[in-house]
């Protein structure tokens, strides 16, 4: 009962900031909304059980990301117009689009969640730390390849040019 | 315990909320903020449909994990593109780039 009711406050506060941040002006604002659909993200994954995963999500998004957004925002100081100069020309179109996509995304869930079995017991953060470095090894190594190469190449983007 | 399917429905929604962000804004930006809402979404996705396995969701996590890597190393590189493309060109909107010639 008590997780009924935290799913779907969580819920309302996600939607609500995920639009909040598409149809806010201000950049900054924007950002600042983005951070709150994200930490109620690391809510959503905590409910689920996935303790280490949200706070990974807490430190990484909410920490870093939305930090180094803000100092971009700063750097490049975008022009602020009306609501309607922040949108592309073909926003008609791509709306259409995201509503084509939506119809068999959605139906296809709903057929889906009708065969799905209840959750069982959850597995724990040392699982996850086992499965990680034993069955999952490789990716894990390779993920952290992935990382190293793209700090490399944002700096090499991002240097001065000389 | 809530049904999986509901975190999966949410996810799907916040999805399609930030898909149309990402298509219909202007910002480069702002197309890189839906990037990261889409990527997180897609993360609660395996995290719930992961915990109607039976490894308890171990499967799920470990995929929502490498999701979360992609994530961090993709906003890294996009704002420093972002940040390469407004000291060349004065403005970060996606209106000029529709030619891969840098």
């Amino acid at each position: 009962m008590t997780g009924l009711v935290l799913f779907f406050g969580m819920a309302g506060i996600v939607v609500a900031s995920s639009l909040a941040m598409l149809f806010s002006r201000d950049f900054v604002r924007s950002v600042l909304f983005l951070l709150l659909s994200l930490g109620t993200f690391a809510g959503l994954y905590a409910l689920l059980d996935a303790t280490f995963l949200a706070l990974l999500q807490l430190f990484l998004y909410a920490g870093g990301v939305t930090v180094v957004l803000v100092f971009v925002v700063m750097l490049t100081h975008p022009r602020v117009g009306d609501f309607r100069s922040l949108l592309q020309r073909q926003t008609a179109y791509a709306t259409l689009a995201v509503i084509a996509v939506s119809v068999p995304l959605l139906d296809s869930l709903l057929r889906l969640a009708a065969t799905l079995p209840a959750a069982g017991a959850a597995a724990t953060t040392s699982d996850l730390a086992r499965a990680l470095v034993g069955t999952y090894a490789a990716p894990f190594e390779l993920s952290s390849v992935v990382l190293l190469a793209a700090l490399v190449g944002a700096v090499y983007l991002a240097r001065e040019a000389e | 315990m809530v049904p999986p399917a509901d975190f999966m429905a949410l996810a799907a929604i916040v999805f399609l909320i930030a898909m149309l962000g990402f298509f219909t804004r202007r910002s480069l930006i702002q197309a890189l903020m839906c990037l990261e809402l889409m990527a997180s979404s897609v993360a609660l996705t395996f995290i719930a449909i992961g915990r109607t396995m039976p490894d308890g969701g171990l499967t799920g996590m470990v995929l929502a994990t490498f999701v979360i890597v992609i994530g961090a190393a993709e906003i890294g590189m996009g704002l420093a593109i972002v940040m390469l493309y407004f000291r060349r060109h004065g403005d970060s909107t996606t209106d000029d780039i529709d030619l891969l010639g840098g």
